[in-house]
């Protein structure tokens, strides 16, 4: 593909969200790749007809809160036991093992507060989302009523687009549009 | 499609029940100090049970819930050993008021001695709430609202099968709203007056909630145990590994629940060390009761954290079974240390009066609630949302 000219699509749109999923599941059952599907809310099963892969995202998320675990601990240590050493309450001052119970809280909430930023964060990076982006949504009707399918035909050297607008007329598909993507592949 | 309640089963709860006769006998004449304590622990543990039971349908009922009415015949058998446990409770209380017998004996406030003499019980309050007529009063309420909800809501639900329609469906919702809202107070009530009044010097805040927590994680594994029995009879071809996925992440919510009240209430009491409210946990933590303690957090918190963080993991039936077994256990610690330290003090062991005990009030429990579950369909024909619960999908 030339680098000036962005990728040719073919745009199915459809009016219901389990037309949308029975259409994508017949349309990957006879091997076409499909790109994308523009919903205005999410599917339910439909990542695992198009074959996402299972996100990692809470896998690194313990990672994350261990980290938010551990500079909590190293934060009340150095706060309170090592820099000025607190007397509250009698407990004993020099020791953070036995003051224990009365940190768990922070702990608690500073483990939260990492994790739950730290997987934001990951997860607008990993889905290169930042400020400032242009739209990429292909059909602005897909945020309102409309489930727009999106078919790249590079993905799908091997069928010809009339082959694939044929399968689409098989589906109860409400429009069949030519586009191209709205960004670089 | 019904259950048949006999063969195998029947004769394992009969074993159970006749195992724990045994231990009444053995503990009445060899160990007459831990009788009375052990039989207020059972009869608590599955009258939790029933009610949570209860509390599972109106829940999901006031809640608008879908896929429970695939499993709802399982909680609202459950309802039918209520009685059995809260007479049991009455008996309890009734013959400790009145028999003033010293080695049979439960609550130590109800000595007329303790209350004509006891400073903090005269001085604190708590002697306008600890009174014998006021406590038997209270009783005999929480019979009336607990059993005559879950009464009245599995009614509703048998009536649905034949009448159809939704008035019934109407009526159980605006039932179990005003239930969940009488549960919320009687609960802690409840709790304060069968088992924190053990402790009579001593009162916690937190406790209504902890014993809820525990209550109703116990009630969703039993229902989750029961459920994978009738599954592996054949029955039940409905409830997939979607069902229970939800009943384990109501457990593993619950665990979750249950550890953070636990530890609300030990911190506060820990970090302020007033030795009106520190006394309880000295009793559990400088003692030999440490161990069913320690035992019972790692059972009813670590355990199921790893053990049911996984999505799989909530879906395996196996793997739930053991997890459900375990966490039981857990609770049942968990309330032994509750009554015991107040009760038979350092006299406590756990042998045969305990567990065989146990084993009796588990056979007694199934004998009841499978021989009711036996009596009618075990899918409900005209609930609203039926559908739903059979499409459920996560």
């Amino acid at each position: 593909m030339s680098k000036k000219e962005h990728s040719k699509t073919i745009l199915a749109v459809f009016n219901d969200p389990d037309e949308t999923k029975a259409a994508a599941q017949s349309l990957v059952d006879k091997g076409i790749k499909i790109r994308e599907i523009y919903c205005p809310f999410p599917i339910h099963g439909i990542d695992k007809v198009l074959g996402v892969k299972a996100t990692r995202v809470s896998t690194i998320a313990f990672f994350y809160g261990a980290t938010g675990t551990f500079l909590a601990l190293l934060m009340i240590w150095y706060m309170n036991i090592s820099d000025w050493a607190m007397d509250i309450g009698g407990k004993p001052a020099f020791s953070l093992s036995q003051n224990l119970p009365a940190y768990i809280p922070i702990t608690f909430e500073l483990t939260v507060l990492i994790s739950a930023h730290l997987m934001n964060f990951t997860y607008l990076f990993t889905s290169r989302l930042f400020p400032g982006l242009n739209n990429m949504n292909p059909d602005p009707r897909s945020t309102d009523d409309k489930f727009v399918m999106e078919i790249v035909l590079d993905d799908n050297k091997k069928v010809s687009a009339d082959d694939i607008k044929g399968m689409l007329s098989q589906t109860k598909v409400a429009e069949v549009n030519d586009s191209h993507l709205l960004y670089k592949d | 499609m019904n259950y048949t309640f006999g063969g195998k089963t029947k004769i394992l709860t009969i074993v159970l029940m006749v195992v724990g006769l045994a231990a009444i006998i053995y503990g009445a004449v060899a160990t007459p100090e831990r009788l009375l304590p052990n039989i207020l622990l059972n009869a608590f543990i599955f009258t939790a049970i029933s009610i949570g039971g209860t509390v599972f349908i109106a829940v999901h009922y006031a809640g608008q819930g879908g896929w429970y009415s695939a499993v709802k015949r399982v909680p609202e058998a459950f309802t039918s050993f209520l009685p059995f446990g809260m007479f049991i409770i009455l008996a309890l209380i009734i013959f400790d008021m009145f028999s003033g017998s010293e080695t049979f004996k439960i609550w130590e406030w109800m000595d007329p001695e303790f209350q004509k003499n006891d400073r903090i019980y005269k001085n604190s309050g708590k002697a306008t709430w600890l009174t014998n007529g006021f406590y038997i009063g209270r009783m005999i309420g929480y019979i009336a609202i607990w059993w005559g909800f879950s009464y009245y809501l599995r009614k509703l639900s048998r009536q649905e099968d034949v009448i159809g329609g939704l008035g019934n469906h109407r009526k159980s919702m605006i039932a179990s709203s005003i239930f969940l809202v009488l549960f919320g107070v009687t609960s802690s009530t409840g709790a304060w007056d069968w088992l924190m009044s053990i402790d009579a010097h001593w009162f916690s805040t937190m406790f209504g909630w902890y014993t809820f927590g525990g209550l109703f994680c116990t009630a969703n594994c039993m229902i989750a145990l029961v459920v994978l029995h009738l599954k592996r009879q054949g029955l039940m071809p409905w409830v997939n590994e979607n069902h229970l996925h939800d009943i384990t992440k109501l457990i593993f919510a619950f665990s979750i629940f249950w550890t953070y009240v636990w530890f609300s209430q030990y911190m506060l009491i820990w970090y302020v060390n007033n030795p009106e409210e520190i006394n309880y946990f000295l009793e559990r933590f400088n003692t030999d009761y440490k161990y069913i303690t320690l035992t019972s957090l790692v059972l009813n918190f670590v355990f199921p954290l790893i053990f049911l963080m996984h999505r799989n993991a909530k879906r395996t039936y196996g793997w739930i079974t053991f997890g459900a077994c375990v966490i039981v256990f857990g609770h049942y610690l968990d309330w032994f240390q509750v009554i015991m330290p107040g009760t038979v003090k350092d006299k406590w062991a756990l042998g045969f009066t305990e567990l065989g005990m146990f084993a009796g009030f588990i056979g007694f429990f199934l004998f009841i609630v499978l021989g009711a579950l036996s009596k009618h369909a075990l899918a409900p024909k005209n609930h609203p949302f039926l559908n739903e619960a059979k499409q459920h999908h996560i």
